[in-house]
């Protein structure tokens, strides 16, 4: 995660007006983002591959898939890509569609290249953030699938706050055995104490 | 007449030895009064008629009645026989007629006489009324106050018919005779008149003769015609008698009887009052004045009074009686004497009597020949007269109908021009002057214009028009076109002339003629029209000439005025379009905005970019030079953007272009595509893959599109809950045009709404003019196409086909 470059963000563009599409590539390619161009939002949905970083830059008038439909499109497919919509023409009502569907931010033409390119860029770290996230629930996930049936039995209990002499009581065994199964989770687990043990347990069940 | 002739000469000595010759020449002659009796033919029955007023009138009066008992009684040939006094008393004797029809007295004389018996009395009719009794009227002028009474008339003048006319002498006679006047003896006058009797009412009032005398009706009867006016008559000795209306002066006598003679069947007879009597009224008139029925015969014992008291008629007194005695003394003397005595006279009498009727008949005849002579002569001169029309007129018709067949090839040809269309009204114009150039084969056609500002030449045909174009028409005076058009009487003017600067130089016939008409525009002079030639010959224009040339001059005027007001309506059109594009502009203010940003925007980040490698130091020369490129590219496409609103908003003169109509849609549905996003529309397009070019002013087919687009986003925007899709559909028609129709998915055209949508100041909008419709199909039409309405509750449909044009 923290590995990952900073490269590896790519700034999708999807505009059907060639020149508009084009001056974009060569504002955001003068720092150094990568950039893909696309006419329709089909297109885009056609070539997109899950879970890559970056952004999305389109115009909200096009024709067939409009840029708001594209970004509700995205939002059901559960693709966390952060959109910025460009508009010529803002009204209110647009704008609130905009913002209520998630969108990252709408710009309006005519901008300020910097404004723009700071929002890209920002998009891009929310990105990166979103997808460390998904990286850790997926980990978690992963981990709580290795434990056994008594094992989460006790890990439900830790998580609900009992004490062990507790545990044993309810779940008719010894507090040593008990004791034991706590060793196997937090080895299992990859926790270096219970609060952490808690937060990955917390994390793979969220969503789920 | 050769007979006659030898008889008057014959009778000359009155010689006595000639007694019997005489008598021979009585019996020669007894056949000439009554020539037409001569002819007797089976089932022929002869009605005798007194003719009193000329044989002619008694046949018109009845005639009818002869026909009317030829139809009732078939077998029979009734003829009507006129007949004077004494020829009714000859006919009679010698039973020539069967029946006879004469007045009272001359009837009891036939009675007495001859066994003539009445079958049956005439009734006159008068203003409802019928009579079957008349009277006599002695009357004088009202003014004249000599004469009151009848008493009065002693000593003064009195007009009577003549002294055997029944009611128009002997009537009177006898009451003049109760009041003690002999007529023949006690007037200052007695003056025979004879037939008609109105003379003697006109006598009287004219103040010729104090008195006169005519039967019952005359006077009535022309104060009807409006003759006599009764308020200055005077009725001498009046009487009056129940239901008899006429103003009268005697007693009353049975009007005439139809009476059979003594050798006609009864059975004739009786079938003969049957028929007149069961006549129905009007069966046997001649006139409706002179309407007469039959009535049983009545009781004529008072004629044979009036006769008896005046000792005339059969009452006549015998003059023989006194002289018997004498007779018998010197009998043998006398009796020769009185023989050859009464023979000579005899043989005068009748020999004056008949040269006096031949020379009358003479005179008539002489008079008929000059008269036959006259006409024969006017006759002539009519034929003549006619013989020389008739040529006339076939030359004149030869001449007409040359210049006809000409008139006609003219006419035909100005009805091909009148209906060309379309072609420009300037082409038009040319051909009409054309038309009447080569009609009249003249060598130049010109228009003329005349206003304030003077004299100009609009048009020019022949061969004038490369050469020399002249100020004025060469030799028509200025005053005088003036007063061609100032004229309303006047409708063109004719010169033939000599050019001045050909005067020294000509005498062979070297003139020119010219015609100018008055073109009137809207029933106001605008110009003339003027043909001339050079020809030296001089043209007389004949009628239908002139008619053409003025047909040719009116419709220049109405080409002309249809010109002015195209003219008008198209800027008219032009201006509407223009306030129309005007508010359409704002209503796309968004759609051009975004248009514009677009470019800028590109620029912006073209430029931008640059800036960014510049500072970062890592750019190439031919890639920033490739960019600036760019760049410059979408500047143009800003400015061109700019220009196409700019051409949109502002007022062109109508520019065609050949166009490809996607490429209108495109650019119309690129207008309105913010909108349409906005309000979540869904816009399809279904153009035609090789759709007809189009010669059409792009701007204003692109406004009509816009409208028709604009329509149909406002049809299906918010509030409408239904479905918001629009299709525009572009195809080549099977009728050549290229038709586009644009659907949309709204309420649909209320009820009615199909043709009423195309009027101006229509709309089912909160906002809008209503012009939209209504401003497009002017459009359309003008480009010769037409639009249409379709669609139904789920969807409505407007098209426009315009026609492929011919470039020209």
């Amino acid at each position: 995660m923290q590995e990952l470059e900073e490269n590896d963000a790519i700034v999708f563009i999807v505009d059907d007006d060639a020149s508009v599409r084009n001056s974009l590539r060569w504002l955001i390619e003068s720092v150094q983002l990568q950039v893909q161009c696309f006419a329709t939002a089909q297109e885009f949905l056609n070539g997109y591959r899950n879970q890559q970083t970056g952004c999305v830059v389109l115009d909200v008038r096009m024709p067939g898939l409009s840029g708001l439909d594209l970004q509700e499109e995205l939002r059901q497919q559960g693709f966390v890509l952060p959109v910025i919509i460009i508009t010529g023409h803002a009204d209110v009502p647009m704008a609130v569609r905009a913002f209520k569907s998630g969108v990252f931010d709408f710009i309006e033409k005519p901008f300020n290249d910097q404004h723009l390119i700071d929002r890209i860029h920002q998009a891009i770290e929310k990105s990166r953030s979103q997808k460390v996230n998904i990286q850790r629930r997926q980990d978690a996930r992963e981990r709580l699938q290795k434990l056994s049936s008594r094992e989460i039995q006790v890990l439900d209990c830790i998580v609900a706050g009992c004490s062990n002499k507790t545990m044993a009581r309810e779940l008719d065994i010894s507090v040593k055995t008990i004791e034991t199964h706590r060793a196997n989770l937090m080895s299992k687990m990859q926790a270096s104490s219970v609060s952490e043990l808690v937060r990955i347990a917390l994390l793979a069940e969220r969503d789920s | 007449m050769m007979p006659m002739q030898l008889s008057k000469t014959s009778a000359g000595p009155a010689a006595v030895i000639l007694f019997f010759l005489g008598m021979a020449v009585i019996q020669l002659f007894s056949g000439y009064f009554a020539p037409s009796y001569a002819q007797q033919d089976r089932g022929a029955v002869r009605i005798g008629v007194l003719a009193f007023r000329g044989y002619q009138q008694a046949m018109n009066q009845w005639q009818p009645m002869a026909e009317y008992l030829n139809r009732n009684m078939p077998g029979f040939h009734f003829q009507i026989v006129p007949l004077n006094l004494q020829q009714v008393r000859k006919a009679t004797a010698a039973q020539e007629i069967d029946f006879v029809l004469t007045n009272p007295g001359n009837y009891v004389l036939l009675e007495s006489s001859y066994g003539a018996s009445r079958i049956a009395t005439l009734k006159r009719h008068w203003k409802g009324h019928e009579y079957s009794h008349f009277g006599a009227v002695i009357f004088s002028r009202r003014d004249n106050s000599s004469i009151q009474t009848l008493k009065d008339i002693k000593r003064h003048s009195l007009m009577v018919v003549n002294n055997h006319a029944f009611g128009g002498f002997q009537m009177a006679w006898r009451e003049l005779k109760e009041a003690g006047i002999d007529p023949f003896k006690d007037l200052g006058e007695l003056k025979f008149n004879g037939f008609p009797q109105d003379n003697i009412v006109h006598s009287v009032m004219k103040g010729d003769v104090d008195v006169g005398t005519v039967r019952t009706g005359i006077l009535e009867n022309m104060a009807l015609n409006g003759k006599v006016n009764l308020d200055e008559v005077r009725v001498l000795g009046s009487r009056s008698v129940d239901e008899f209306q006429f103003l009268l002066s005697t007693r009353l006598y049975p009007e005439w009887p139809l009476a059979k003679l003594k050798h006609t069947p009864d059975s004739l007879a009786s079938r003969v009052v049957v028929a007149l009597l069961s006549a129905p009224q009007g069966a046997f008139s001649a006139s409706a004045i002179d309407t007469v029925t039959w009535t049983i015969p009545l009781d004529y014992s008072n004629v044979h009074e009036l006769m008896l008291e005046l000792r005339i008629g059969p009452y006549l007194p015998d003059p023989s009686a006194s002289l018997i005695k004498a007779l018998q003394t010197y009998a043998h003397w006398i009796i020769i004497i009185l023989a050859v005595l009464f023979g000579l006279s005899l043989l005068s009498i009748y020999v004056l009597r008949v040269n006096r009727r031949l020379v009358d008949t003479q005179h008539i005849l002489q008079d008929e020949i000059n008269e036959r002579i006259d006409a024969q002569k006017k006759l002539n001169e009519q034929q003549h007269f006619l013989e020389q029309r008739v040529a006339e007129r076939t030359a004149s018709l030869a001449e007409s109908n040359e210049v006809l067949t000409h008139s006609e090839e003219t006419l035909r040809e100005l009805n091909r021009i009148a209906s060309m269309f379309p072609v420009p009204l300037e082409e038009k114009i040319r051909a009409l002057i054309e038309l009447g150039r080569k009609h009249f084969g003249f060598v130049s056609g010109s228009l003329y214009s005349r206003n304030s500002e003077g004299i100009k030449l609009l048009q020019q045909t022949g061969m004038n028009s490369q050469s020399n174009v002249l100020e004025l028409p060469d030799g028509l005076a200025l005053d005088e076109i003036d007063d061609l058009l100032q004229n309303d009487d006047v409708m063109m003017t004719e010169r033939s002339f000599t050019p001045a600067t050909d005067v020294a130089a000509n005498d062979s016939g070297n003139r020119k003629s010219c015609v100018a008409v008055k073109v009137m525009v809207e029933g106001k002079p605008y110009g003339f029209l003027c043909l001339a030639d050079d020809q030296g010959v001089s043209r007389n224009l004949g009628e239908v000439d002139r008619d053409i040339l003025q047909l040719i001059a009116d419709w220049l005027g109405m080409e002309i005025a249809r010109k002015q007001v195209g003219d008008s309506e198209q800027k008219h059109l032009s201006d509407l379009a223009h306030v129309t594009r005007l508010s359409t502009m704002g209503e796309m203010a968004s759609g051009l905005a975004h248009e514009l940003n677009q470019p800028l925007t590109a620029i912006a980040n073209y430029n931008r970019g640059c800036l960014r490698r510049i500072d970062q130091g890592n750019i190439e020369r031919s890639e920033l030079e490739a960019i600036m490129l760019q760049s410059v590219n979408e500047a143009e496409r800003a400015a061109e953007i700019i220009r196409r609103m700019r051409a949109f908003v502002n007022k062109e003169d109508p520019h065609h272009e050949l166009v490809n109509i996607n490429d209108l849609i495109k650019r119309v549905s690129g207008f309105l595509a913010s909108e349409m996003e906005r309000e979540s529309i869904g816009l399809k397009l279904s153009l035609a893959d090789d759709p007809k070019l189009l010669t059409v002013d792009a701007i204003q087919i692109e406004q009509v599109m816009l409208n028709l687009l604009r329509n149909a986003i406002d049809a299906v925007k918010a509030p409408w809950q239904g479905p918001r899709e629009i299709e525009i559909r572009s195809y080549n028609g099977e009728d050549g045009s290229v038709h586009v129709d644009v659907m949309d998915s709204g309420y649909g055209l209320p009820e009615g709404g199909q043709q009423q949508i195309f009027d101006p100041f229509y709309t089912t909008k909160d906002e809008g003019m209503g012009m939209g419709l209504s401003i497009s199909r002017t459009i359309i039409e003008a480009h010769g196409g037409t639009m249409y309405t379709g669609g139904k509750e789920k969807y409505t449909l407007v098209g426009i086909a315009i026609p492929e044009t011919t470039a020209n």
